[in-house]
């Protein structure tokens, strides 16, 4: 989560009056019987309606009770709506990225032709250049270049793709910052990656979390239950000379059924996208999110992950006959022009360990390519400092004459075997010694790792690495368990080993050889700068590639259950209030002296019907931004989380409505004087 | 003999049917993988989930039968405090 947070602008005014409209289309049979505790609010309005119509009621009374069913449907639709308003305006913020381009298209004998970006197809080459944005979603075939993304994810800090690597993708909308690249195009025209993935959050096509059914098939017999009770209600009724007027009964039915969770639902589901996607998370469904929040076990890929995925310097090591303070000193000056973090860390190290050194007057920069392989710096009078890769710099100490003391050879592999980089440092003809360049833990990595067990989630770091080295670095960033030397097919079994062992796993991956892995994982969250194959086989794409951002979504996936859970929880325990304002009034007619019950002391049957009602209604709205927001969560254990959610949704549900159905109560008799 | 067969018949009918939803349910959660316990799972055995499950229970069942309670025994019990009273 360290990364910048581009929060998605949000347009919410824009929002509300469409929001407005489209709560009044969701009123359309076909629509409304997806919800069935709103059906029956619906349904029961229409017989307040009849009822009323028919003189079966006080028309008054009737027909209020018959308008304000009518608004608690409306407020329910209207939940669902600014939850999809809400999808929609960061689905356009998004689409706002990718405007009409123009590419230069390769035809098979290397022609350049001008074409809109539309009429690419998958399989075409096109030449991006320095300052050009790139037409359409693909891969680099040849080149590497480094690019700004910031239109999509938001980060400012340009990016290096290089062909043939794991890093070889490039995103349509995005713009190459230096160099030439070859592309080959790898989608249709508005149906990339992206597009599909935008074209999800719109939430068009949204999926049911498997939590979501199960509830839903709760919240479907709860009303078939309390359907029974308020039918046989008249016959035991009538049994003991009580008559029980039909408004009534359906104001005690909509009262009873969950109508505040019912109403919720679809907003909760679609919120946990949202919020996924505020944290820069593209998520293919809403049931990825979810399960994200009931991961046991998180495997990631050592490199970019753990350890920042640039080496940095870490030691010098001379040659023999060298001068420790030489060695420094000239790889200080390789790198002060260096902006790459290799001549940064180098001129930190450097430094670290020796007085303050400034750049010389007149020296020329010589910045890194692909084709020499060392960077350095040329110094007047002909002396030339080189940094580089062992055999680019034995090379060019022996174009100027000089000759590689076979000792560099072992040094150089003792680095390496350390599972270092070896940079050979030389000045002029002279080779002086080696920068041992390694990966680094990344700074705060150990907090987070520790937030994750908290939450109950173990980790596994995999790596290419020793067995020596990688226990090393497990131990440094606070790993559960490491696997060393592992191929692709490693990752695989384990994943497998640890789903048959009843757990959930969630994967964290960029390259294509963690393709498999993503895959077969319960939750698959590929980096955007990943490859196209490992961003297909996941399930999440972090625009921002922080593979830290796992723990985000994990929260974001726990929020999202335990909102479900607290607000399930908070209308059933509503209904308690909600019977003792009903009941009294439904019998008072027969029974006078159930009066005694009217704890409330409300001053009328009506208007303790048509307080518990409103109440019923404004609840809805009133929680709309708890359930786009989500309930409050830190990490504790689940009977901690239990508890608290228990006594403030739970005993909080249960006596709230007294003092709201009172008030309400207090007012209506103020304004109307019932 | 009418009273007793179609009393037996409603008896039967009003009870079995609802065993089997829960059945049902027992048998799709035993179908279901066990996972192993953790420090993010939640513990049973704890006062505060065996008072959440009471609580629950308690006002499901309040919440379906409080009506007919309320005709029957509690109007019963309120009519002959008033008797006394008089």
């Amino acid at each position: 989560m360290s990364t910048a947070h581009r929060k998605m602008p949000i347009d919410v005014d824009r929002g509300l009056k469409p929001a407005l409209i489209d709560s009044f289309k969701k009123l359309a049979p076909q629509h409304a019987i997806r919800n069935p505790v709103m059906a029956v609010v619906w349904l029961g309005t229409l017989v307040t309606a009849v009822a009323t119509i028919a003189g079966w009621a006080s028309t008054g009374f009737g027909w209020a009770v018959t308008i304000i069913l009518l608004v608690t449907v409306l407020f329910a639709n209207f939940a669902e709506a600014v939850a999809e308003a809400r999808g929609r305006g960061q689905a356009a913020s998004l689409r706002r990225a990718r405007k009409d381009l123009v590419a230069r298209r390769l035809d098979k004998t290397g022609r350049e032709t001008s074409v809109p970006a539309a009429e690419l197809r998958p399989g075409d080459q096109v030449v991006v250049e320095e300052d050009q944005l790139i037409p359409a979603d693909g891969e680099i075939i040849e080149g590497l270049a480094t690019i700004n993304e910031a239109a999509v994810t938001g980060e400012s800090a340009p990016v290096l793709r290089e062909a043939g690597t794991d890093r070889s993708g490039v995103i349509g909308g995005t713009r190459v910052l230096s160099d030439r690249i070859i592309v080959r195009v790898t989608a249709e025209p508005g149906n990339s990656f992206l597009d599909r993935m935008i074209a999800l959050v719109d939430g068009s096509n949204r999926q049911k979390t498997p939590n979501e059914i199960a509830l839903g098939i709760v919240l479907a017999v709860m009303p078939l239950t309390f359907l029974i009770l308020v039918v046989t209600l008249p016959f035991i009724g009538g049994f003991v000379d009580v008559k029980v007027n039909v408004v009534l009964l359906v104001a005690l039915l909509v009262c009873l059924i969950p109508t505040t969770i019912g109403g919720l639902l679809p907003a909760i589901g679609i919120a946990g996208m949202n919020r996924a996607l505020q944290a820069n998370v593209l998520a293919k469904s809403g049931k990825a999110v979810e399960v994200a929040g009931d991961v046991d076990v998180l495997l990631l890929d050592k490199t970019g992950t753990i350890t920042h995925g640039d080496r940095q310097a870490t030691a010098f090591h001379v040659l023999a006959g060298v001068e420790a303070a030489q060695l420094r000193e000239v790889a200080l000056l390789a790198s002060l022009a260096d902006p790459t973090p290799e001549g940064k860390s180098t001129v930190e190290l450097a430094r670290g360990e020796d007085e303050r050194l400034d750049e010389p007057e007149g020296a020329q920069f010589v910045p890194f390519s692909a084709q020499s392989r060392m960077s350095g710096v040329d110094l007047p009078g002909g002396r030339s400092i080189r940094k580089g890769a062992m055999d680019a710099i034995a090379r060019h100490v022996q174009m100027l004459g000089g000759l590689v003391p076979a000792e560099l050879e072992v040094r150089v592999a003792a680095v390496a075997r350390k599972g270092a980089t070896p940079l050979v440092v030389s000045d002029g003809k002279h080779v002086l010694g080696v920068i041992e360049l390694s990966d680094v833990i990344k700074h705060g990595i150990k907090e987070r790792f520790a937030r994750l067990r908290a939450m109950g989630i173990r980790t596994v770091m995999i790596t290419g690495d020793n067995p020596l080295t990688a226990a090393n670095i497990a131990a440094g960033a606070g790993v559960d368990d490491y696997i060393a030397e592992a191929r692709p097919e490693d990752k695989l079994a384990r994943i497998r080993a640890e789903q048959t062992g009843g757990r959930l796993v969630a994967m964290v991956g960029d390259g294509t050889n963690d393709a498999p892995a993503l895959a077969q994982a319960d939750v698959g969250l590929a980096m955007n700068s990943g490859t196209q194959a490992a961003k297909e086989a996941g399930n999440m794409v972090d625009l921002d590639s922080d593979p830290a951002k796992l723990l985000a979504v994990v929260e974001i996936g726990k929020q999202q259950l335990i909102t479900r859970g607290a607000l399930t929880t908070f209308s059933l325990a509503n209904d308690v209030s909600k019977y003792f304002a009903i009941l009294p009034a439904l019998f008072a007619a027969a029974i006078p002296s159930m009066a005694a019950l009217n704890v409330m002391s409300l001053s009328s049957p009506s208007s303790a019907v048509l307080s518990a009602l409103i109440f019923n209604a404004l609840i809805i709205p009133a929680l709309i931004p708890l359930a786009l927001r989500g309930v409050r969560f830190r990490p504790a254990s689940a009977t901690q989380l239990l508890r608290s959610n228990v006594l403030i949704y739970g005993l909080g549900g249960v006596l709230l409505p007294f003092v709201a159905i009172k008030l309400i109560d207090v007012v209506l008799n103020a304004l109307f004087n019932l | 003999m009418w009273w007793n067969v179609s009393c037996a018949f409603v008896l039967a009918a009003g009870r079995f049917p609802a065993l089997v939803i829960p059945l049902a349910i027992a048998a799709m959660l035993a179908a279901k993988r066990r996972a192993p316990e953790g420090s993010g799972t939640l513990h049973i055995e704890t006062p505060t989930f065996a008072l959440t499950l009471i609580g629950i229970v308690i006002v499901l069942t309040l919440l379906q039968f409080m009506p007919v309670l309320v005709l029957g025994p509690v109007a019963d019990h309120l009519a002959l405090t008033q008797l006394l009273a008089r």
